[in-house]
């Protein structure tokens, strides 16, 4: 992790080429194509089932589409032959429920993000109390999931996706279940983040004005086919 | 849609719509309730004409008198009196569900555990003992129990006395989980009787059937029950052939009738589940209003209550107003516990075995295709509901031929194997639930991070699955501990487990041996089911908070 | 390829884990374990484990018994015993009855135990080809409900359970284990095959019932649901000392005499713990073991006449005893269990 701030690492813009997707007798994706530039922010709009949330996964590696590519960084991610596992593709997906681990405390789970890097048990501790106090969570680094509110536990969340240092986040709805003040506060957070480290960010929501924070390219998804138009 | 505009007060009344019940299931329905004392009382008259109290036929020159020892009638008895304890059970489970899910309380869920991790000869022991003294008083020592229509009486309600929550818990928790919106949506429409019986009932009723098939199945392969009441089973006959005469290929025989009903209930409840349509969603969280005092209301909780205090006071009975067993009770403390050390012993292995199987199970086929999760549950569903004994016919016959390449005699590996597989259904199904509600987005993250295998095993283990595994693990060892014929079977010289040691005591009588250390495996059972449901309730209350 | 390796070695060590207790045979001959001796024994457990536990304390050697199940009784411990034939578990096997141990004899399953054998033992209770001991006596005798038979009515003979008047009032255990299994055979013997089948036969025109096994015959006379029932001395003495109002007759002694059935052991050849399995035996067959049998519930008479037994004994100390060859008995008890179990299942 940079503490010092600025951005140090390749910026990676993400494409998507003809992406489809298909569940059982449901075509959640059909032929999908959009990009965000390296550093730049892409909003996902569109009601619920119109297949936001598989384009993600698909990006991120956790679906396998059935056509299509995946490019990150100018890389080919998923093809027709090539799949490269999601832990490589050196991206952090933010979940809409926080998806911390019970048993361990703020710290150990945002340290475990570091783990597949090779990287030792002290080192990660120094840099998961890093991310925390950079999203204001120094003081419940010891803390237990069961013990924090639900907008700690996304800040917890997105210390562990920011920890690993990704060229690009992606965000499934990660403020549906907050109220309006923690929302406002966490986008804004994303938007410093992005301004500072030239993060990719790939963002879904289904509420327009959720995407007042951060200026980007809004991508509007319905009956999985997008129609891109710019934010005024 | 709403669901009160899915009805109209003409549907709800009229006999020509019941919601998912067509008319022919209706009928079915019906006849169901007709067939099982049919049943009964057909392997009533059979078995009193023939068989006069002993025990079957157990020469078998030809394969067909092996599988059908007594010409059938040792099968029909067994398929008697399992119908005859189903009945009972769905009489007294339903109405506890049904009370239990209007207004749920704790004690009574945790109470109604208590009948149910008694182990079965246990429970036969004591409820012939109290029936025995309720009738003596009543009639004045003439005895119905002492026939065999008042043995079969008296084993069919033994049944149902021990296997009733397993109608009721389901119900309840069915009825729970759906919230009464719909009830109160049609209460506008249709007297609450008529909305309840048309509209709340046809959604209880895969929970019921559920139940119903459990018990049928419990009752069928049981080999304790008959045993204590002296009646004539096929599994006792089994059980024996393997025992006495240790003739495993006869016994395999034999048993094939019990695996063939074994296995097309469990693969017509497979197919019925994945067939149907319209399962419950258990996203809806919506809480349950007490909603107005009414007299059916009133009646189900009388009823509920009844049915708890005679089914978990009615043996515990036996046991206060048998000999008295505090006298010399530090002795015989003593005596007894080198076999229940024994047994908590096997129970733990029996709880380790089958954590390891169902939950190492439930991870590597998370991932899998349907038709490998559809062929564990056949298997695991067969195992858990065949009499035990087959269970124990390759591997007790391992134990007494030449050495083997590897040779389990006197080693913990075969009870692991044993009770793994006998019970490992129930933490494979306790773990792929929790993994399919809660465990995905973990799984998923774990991907993203790129962690080991043996990390995320652990992580899965140690978070989320968690309470499924620790509540799975007790619900075994609870049953292990009470577990007869596997350790008759299995327990390897010196090391004989409370199980057997008290088999062994009953068949003395009624003395304070037995007296005392039934008392003492009751209540660790009943502390097993308190256990049980803490953990129930704090797991409830976390994934409400997080919901 | 490390994290193969690494799993390869967590799996052999699992394996490993389960099945090293079991894999801790020494050659044959030798003790595995000097302080142990397995015991198999179709007695009683109450009294089989007290023996076992004085024997223990007396002599510092772990008993690790394995008992019959009351559905199978003898014969399954028999039939294991059998099984078990290429590789034996057991070192002793004590019986509760004679036939099931001669057989085993017969099967070449015992060892020589003469010098286990005390020299004033009785000759009768001794195998003169040194592979088989017997003691401590019970009989078979004809239990009834005091509170339905008066003493004087009761029957003296086993022909008379087969009169009109006790019609549907007699118990009888499941002639194809235990010492049922004994009696059919030693009628066998004594009366004849023919006589002994047809006294089979009235029995069931006379409506007897047949149930698991001399316990639950005790029971049920006890209960008063059959007047009369067929078992042996020690359900009976044991249904007497808890207070339960039976009684029992000594059948036919002015004629064939009562089948005395006597307490057996033998040395199981090749057994893992052949040391202790000598002191064991020579434990059972100490007065001591034989004035506990006494003593207790049981109530079984010892087979020497000076060892120490209870009052209420003498009853049962004055049988004449059936005169018939046990190891006759023992060849033919197979076919009269079966025989007898066809008749009365019928």
């Amino acid at each position: 992790m940079d503490s010092s701030g600025g951005g140090s690492l390749p910026v990676a813009n993400v494409a998507c080429r003809g992406v489809s997707k298909r569940f059982g007798t449901v075509q959640a994706l059909r032929g999908v194509s959009f990009e965000v530039t390296g550093g730049g922010v892409a909003l996902l709009v569109g009601p619920s089932g119109s297949g936001k949330t598989t384009l993600l996964r698909v990006i991120a590696g956790l679906e396998w589409p059935d056509a299509g590519e995946v490019l990150v960084g100018g890389e080919v991610m998923t093809g027709s032959n090539l799949y490269v596992p999601p832990h490589k593709r050196r991206l952090a997906f933010l979940f809409q429920r926080p998806t911390l681990w019970p048993h361990l405390n703020s710290r150990d789970n945002v340290a475990l993000a570091l783990v597949g890097q090779g990287i030792g048990r002290s080192e990660r501790r120094r840099r998961a109390d890093a991310a925390l106090a950079e999203l204001g969570m120094a003081a419940r680094a010891r803390a237990y999931p069961a013990t924090l509110s639900g907008g700690e536990m996304q800040r917890v969340s997105l210390a562990r996706a920011l920890v690993a240092e990704p060229s690009v986040l992606l965000l499934d709805e990660p403020f549906a279940a907050l109220d309006g003040e923690l929302r406002d506060d966490i986008a804004s957070r994303l938007a410093a983040l992005n301004k500072k480290r030239d993060m990719t960010i790939v963002w879904v929501t289904h509420r327009g004005e959720d995407a007042a924070a951060l200026r980007g390219k809004v991508f509007t998804l319905r009956a999985g086919q997008i129609e891109p138009h710019e934010m005024p | 849609m709403s669901p009160a505009a899915e009805w109209s007060k003409r549907d709800v009344l009229s006999d020509q719509n019941a919601g998912t019940c067509s008319y022919l299931m209706r009928v079915g329905r019906g006849l169901a309730w007709v067939a099982a004392p049919a049943l009964l009382l057909a392997a009533l008259l059979v078995v009193n004409a023939r068989l006069n109290g002993g025990g079957g036929r157990w020469i078998a020159p030809t394969v067909a008198g092996a599988v059908w020892p007594s010409g059938g009638r040792l099968f029909l008895a067994s398929v008697g009196l399992a119908a005859g304890a189903t009945w009972i059970a769905v009489l007294l489970g339903f109405p506890f569900g049904v009370s239990l899910g209007r207004r749920p309380r704790a004690a009574m869920a945790a109470l109604a555990f208590v009948p149910l991790l008694i182990p079965a000869h246990l429970a036969a022991y004591l409820w012939r003992f109290t029936l025995q003294d309720v009738f003596a008083a009543i009639t004045g020592g003439a005895g119905l129990w002492r026939t065999t229509t008042g043995r079969f009486l008296g084993a069919a309600w033994t049944f149902g006395a021990m296997l009733w929550p397993l109608v009721a818990l389901p119900t309840a928790m069915t009825m729970f989980v759906r919230g009464n919106r719909l009830e109160q949506e049609l209460a506008t429409l249709a007297p609450p009787r008529a909305v309840f019986r048309r509209a709340v009932v046809p959604g209880l009723m895969p929970a019921i059937l559920a139940g119903a098939g459990a018990v049928f199945l419990l009752a069928l392969s049981n080999y304790g029950v008959p045993l204590m009441w002296d009646l004539p089973s096929q599994n006792v006959a089994v059980f024996a052939r393997l025992a006495a005469f240790y003739e495993p290929g006869h016994a395999l025989v034999m048993s094939i009738p019990l695996l063939g009903v074994v296995f097309v209930c469990c693969a017509a409840a497979l197919f019925w589940t994945l067939a149907r349509r319209h399962a419950v969603d258990i996203g809806e969280w919506s809480l349950r209003s007490a909603g107005s005092p009414n007299r059916t209301g009133m009646a189900l909780r009388v009823i509920a209550m009844t049915t708890l205090l005679l089914t978990v006071a009615g043996p515990l009975a036996s046991l206060v107003a048998g000999p008295s067993w505090l006298g010399g009770m530090r002795a015989k403390f003593v005596a007894g516990l080198g076999p229940f050390v024994n047994g908590v012993g096997l129970a733990f292995l029996g709880a380790a075995g089958s954590v390891a199987l169902g939950v190492g199970l439930a991870r590597l086929l998370r991932r899998a295709r349907r038709v490998w999760h559809v062929a564990v549950e056949l298997i695991g569903l067969c195992l858990l509901f065949m009499p035990a004994t087959i269970l124990c016919v390759a591997l007790s016959t391992m134990q007494s031929g030449p050495t083997p390449i590897v040779d389990l005699y006197r080693s913990a590996g075969v009870f692991l194997v044993a009770f793994g597989l006998r019970f490992f259904y129930i933490p494979w199904k306790i773990t792929s639930i929790v993994q399919r509600l809660e465990g995905q987005p973990h799984e998923d993250m774990m991907r993203l991070m790129g962690l080991p295998w043996f990390l995320r095993a652990r992580l899965a283990l140690g978070g989320v699955l968690k309470p499924a595994v620790t509540v799975s693990g007790l619900i075994v060892f609870a049953l292990a501990l009470g577990e007869l014929e596997i350790a008759t079977f299995l327990y390897p010289p010196g090391w004989r487990p409370v199980s057997v040691f008290l088999d062994n005591l009953m068949h003395y009588g009624r003395s304070a041996d037995v007296v005392q250390w039934s008392a003492i495996v009751v209540l660790t059972e009943a502390a097993i089911a308190w256990i049980l449901l803490a953990a129930g309730l704090s797991q409830w209350r976390t994934l409400r908070a997080a919901a | 390829m490390g994290t193969r390796i690494r799993r390869c070695f967590c799996f052999a060590f699992l394996v490993s884990l389960v099945s090293l207790p079991g894999c801790r045979r020494d050659s044959p001959g030798s003790e595995s374990n000097p302080g142990e001796v397995v015991v198999y024994t179709s007695v009683d457990q109450v009294y089989a484990e007290e023996v076992c536990l004085r024997f223990a304390e007396k002599t510092g050697i772990t008993v690790s018994p394995v008992f019959d199940t009351e559905a199978s009784k003898t014969t399954g411990l028999f039939r294991r015993l059998v099984a078990e034939k290429e590789n034996p578990r057991a070192d002793v096997f004590w019986n509760g009855e004679i036939c099931r141990t001669l057989q085993l004899v017969s099967e070449g399953l015992a060892a020589d135990l003469s010098s286990q054998v005390p020299k004033d033992f009785p000759a009768r209770w001794v195998d003169p080809n040194g592979k088989w001991v017997a003691f401590s006596l019970r009989a078979r005798v004809i239990v009834y409900n005091t509170e339905q038979v008066a003493a004087e009515e009761a029957p003296r003979t086993l022909k008379e359970l087969t009169d009109e008047k006790w019609r549907g009032k007699v118990a009888i255990a499941n002639p194809l284990f235990g010492t049922t299994a004994t009696h059919m055979a030693a009628l066998r013997v004594a009366m004849g095959g023919d006589e002994a089948l047809q006294w089979l036969r009235d029995l069931k025109e006379n409506d007897c019932r047949m149930v698991e096994g001399n316990s639950t015959v005790r029971d049920i006379v006890a209960r008063g649901d059959m007047p009369l029932g067929l078992t042996d001395t020690d359900d009976v003495y044991a249904g007497i000392a808890n207070g339960k109002p039976i009684d029992f007759v000594l059948p036919d002694q002015d004629g064939m005499g009562t089948l005395v059935i006597p307490n057996s052991a033998i040395l199981i050849a090749g057994g893992p713990n052949p040391g202790n399995a000598r002191k064991f035996l020579s434990y059972l067959l100490d007065p001591e073991v034989e004035a506990y049998l006494a003593a207790s519930r049981a109530r079984q008479l010892p087979c020497r006449d000076n060892v120490e037994r209870p009052d209420d004994l003498a009853k049962f100390a004055g049988v004449k005893p059936m005169d018939v060859d046990y190891a006759k008995v023992a060849a033919c008890i197979q076919d009269a269990a079966r025989d007898a179990e066809e008749i009365l299942n019928e």
